[in-house]
């Protein structure tokens, strides 16, 4: 049986009147990533921040790797690390001094520390950038250092919060090189982000969240077979009648459909034949296209039918 | 060590922290120093005019008459009519009037206007109650000559330049603490999840704090010293004891600031200058006579304003020595930091955050 490493139960965050996580549960097993999704403001960042003991909840149990989390549980902070979505760095000390700072809080022997600090900026790529004040770093230099600053200890559990966020491509891909490193060194992440594509990319598990409730939990492949939409049909055209629009719209099958800027998409909650079905009836009424194309419906999609937002609303 | 390396680091690299800290008590003094230096010649000193209000049911009088032949900085003139004595000091012939009314254990003094004459006759007429209190005979009754008088202005005005400095450590203070704190800085949160006792981390930050305070203080007395070559008299040790305890007071000021106030960074920089300055005012800063009003008016003001009992007790030392006033100064000043400390911790030890 695998371990976990983090098991919530009941948890529930009240602000007054407003309750921001009801009563959740869920389990974090050990080397898996789990991606936390949901709307700004469906509890996500809450609930990371009871789970670290930083915010006091009303009700529930947080345990992690086995024991009961609290603010003075310094055995188990040591073995974490965070990466919180505001850049946490001293901007009076250079980017290897922040990393020591803060590697320090968590690894005493000196020499320990530095050989830490070294495998930290290399991991993120900083090597060329160690003197530099955080103020000389470009965005996606800076983010490097936040994460560098959060995981340079080695912990076993990792929190990334939205790590990517105005990050350039190529800062991106670095620190998702990084991130998946990390998960084949052996660590446990929990990673919350507004990009899709990442959750596709790193996450073996996602729970999306919406007004303090999980609303779907399961792999990519299982949340996107939860989606009533099975496949979409995008066709660019310019001469789409209103004839032709209903016809297609009566079609067995679709479930919506919607003709916007010269493109029409069309989608159904099956997948058996739609597209010949509509090239033939497009011919058949003459109407011309330029692009015509069928895709899976995306994590987005399951999570625009789950919580009725967009994700990075 | 290697964290509070850090932390000094971090302090000494805030260029508009170190200027108000640092740079700003050197260019405020400086400014004293060249506004002062031209009355502090003797040659053009005159001394003051105060009319003293006869009254035949008071024991007082006899006994101040015979104190003021002896001093040469007041030039006394006596009225049996108020009414008269008030619009001489309104047509600003005198400068001031003291009053022994029936009953009354001291006399009390009436001015109209906040300056250096005003200030003389208040410091003389303190000086003589006070010598009285101490059951001093008259004639022991030691009144500093004309030109004492001059630089005793000058000193008060320094005096509370150096309870300024003191108290703006607790900018110092508050950044410091700030740093640490999840509610306030990304970087407090960062901390507030490692594994460190908060304890460790809080009380680091506040020794850099006051060691920063004490290289402040210590490069400010050098100037006063060294390049001004202001004299603080005999008491040079007390006064430095003095203004260490002053630090202490505004590291205790910005603790109990950042630990209160949930507010932004900038709103607490305001609430801490604000309070120093108006602490400041209080003392003195713009003008000896402020004090002493409020030491008429409303005495307990200045017993619970750290800046009043910085200036008041570098006066009484350098004045009377270390004497029951100094003391009395000294034990309010560490009441006043252990209170604010004391709540601070209290704060401090129960914060776990409602919202971050």
């Amino acid at each position: 049986m695998t371990k976990k490493v983090i098991e919530v139960k009941g948890l529930t965050k009240k602000y007054k009147e407003l309750t921001a996580v009801d009563h959740l549960s869920f389990n974090v097993k050990k080397g898996e990533i789990l991606g936390l999704l949901g709307p700004n403001g469906s509890g996500k960042s809450t609930t990371i921040n009871c789970i670290l003991s930083l915010l006091k909840f009303n009700e529930g149990e947080i345990r992690i790797f086995d024991q009961e989390m609290k603010p003075d549980a310094l055995d188990i902070k040591r073995e974490i690390g965070v990466i919180f979505q505001d850049v946490a760095v001293f901007e009076e000390l250079t980017v290897e001094e922040n990393i020591n700072y803060f590697c320090g809080l968590y690894v005493k022997d000196k020499k320990e520390c530095q050989e830490c600090v070294d495998d930290a900026i290399e991991l993120v790529g900083l090597s060329d950038f160690r003197t530099f004040l955080p103020k000389k770093l470009s965005g996606g230099l800076l983010r490097r250092l936040n994460i560098a600053c959060g995981i340079a200890h080695k912990p076993k559990l990792i929190f990334l919060d939205e790590p990517t966020v105005a990050v350039d491509p190529q800062s991106r891909n670095n620190i998702l090189d990084g991130i998946k490193k990390l998960r084949d060194n052996g660590a446990t992440i929990v990673y919350t982000t507004h990009y899709m594509e990442e959750v596709e990319i790193l996450c073996d598990r996602v729970i999306i969240l919406d007004h303090g409730k999980i609303i779907a939990e399961g792999t990519t492949d299982k949340l996107k077979d939860l989606a009533k939409i099975k496949e979409k049909i995008t066709v660019e055209t310019r001469n789409l009648t209103p004839e032709t629009e209903k016809k297609i719209e009566s079609l067995k099958d679709v479930v919506s459909e919607k003709y916007n800027d010269e493109v029409l998409v069309i989608n159904f909650n099956d997948t058996k034949k739609n597209l010949a079905e509509i090239v033939n009836l497009l011919e058949k009424d003459g109407i011309k296209y330029e692009r015509i194309y069928s895709e899976r419906p995306t994590l987005n999609d399951v999570f625009l039918e789950l919580t009725g937002k967009d994700l990075r609303d | 060590m290697k964290h509070l390396f850090y932390n000094f680091k971090i302090t000494f690299k805030n260029v508009e922290l170190i200027f108000w800290t640092f740079a700003f008590p050197i260019i405020l003094v400086t400014l004293f120093y060249a506004a002062f230096s031209n009355i502090s010649a003797a040659d053009d000193f005159v001394a003051p005019k105060v009319a003293v209000i006869e009254n035949e049911n008071s024991m007082l009088v006899p006994v101040y008459k015979q104190i003021f032949e002896k001093v040469d900085a007041l030039n006394v003139s006596y009225e049996t009519d108020f009414e008269s004595a008030k619009t001489k000091l309104e047509s600003e012939e005198i400068a001031g009037i003291a009053t022994f009314d029936d009953g009354m254990e001291y006399p009390k003094l009436t001015i109209e206007q906040n300056g250096i004459n005003q200030t003389i006759i208040q410091n003389i007429m303190t000086e003589i109650e006070l010598s009285i209190r101490s059951g001093s005979e008259f004639d022991e009754v030691k009144i500093k000559n004309t030109y004492d008088r001059k630089q005793e202005v000058s000193m008060i005005e320094y005096f509370t330049l150096l309870a300024m400095a003191c108290l703006y450590g607790a900018m110092i203070g508050t950044k410091s603490l700030d740093k640490n704190l999840a509610n306030m800085t990304a970087s407090g949160k960062r901390i507030a999840v490692a594994a460190v006792s908060k304890t460790k981390i809080v009380l680091g930050s506040l020794l850099t704090s006051y060691i920063t305070q004490l290289i402040g203080l210590t490069i400010l007395f050098v100037y006063m010293l060294a390049v001004l070559k202001i004299d603080f008299g005999e008491h040079l040790v007390g006064v430095i004891g003095l203004t260490m305890l002053g630090a202490l007071a505004g590291l205790a000021l910005g603790t109990f600031i950042s630990a209160i106030f949930k507010v932004k960074d900038s709103i607490k920089d305001g609430i801490t200058t604000g309070f120093t300055m108006l602490c400041c005012f209080f003392s003195g800063m713009m003008g000896p006579t402020v004090k002493f009003a409020i030491d008429s008016s409303f005495p307990l003001l200045n017993k619970v304003n750290p800046a009043a009992l910085l200036t008041d007790g570098y006066y009484a030392l350098t004045n009377f020595g270390v004497g029951e006033r100094f003391w009395s100064d000294v034990i309010l000043l560490v009441l006043f930091s252990g209170v604010l400390s004391f709540v601070s911790i209290k704060v401090l030890r129960r914060q776990k955050y409602d919202n971050l």
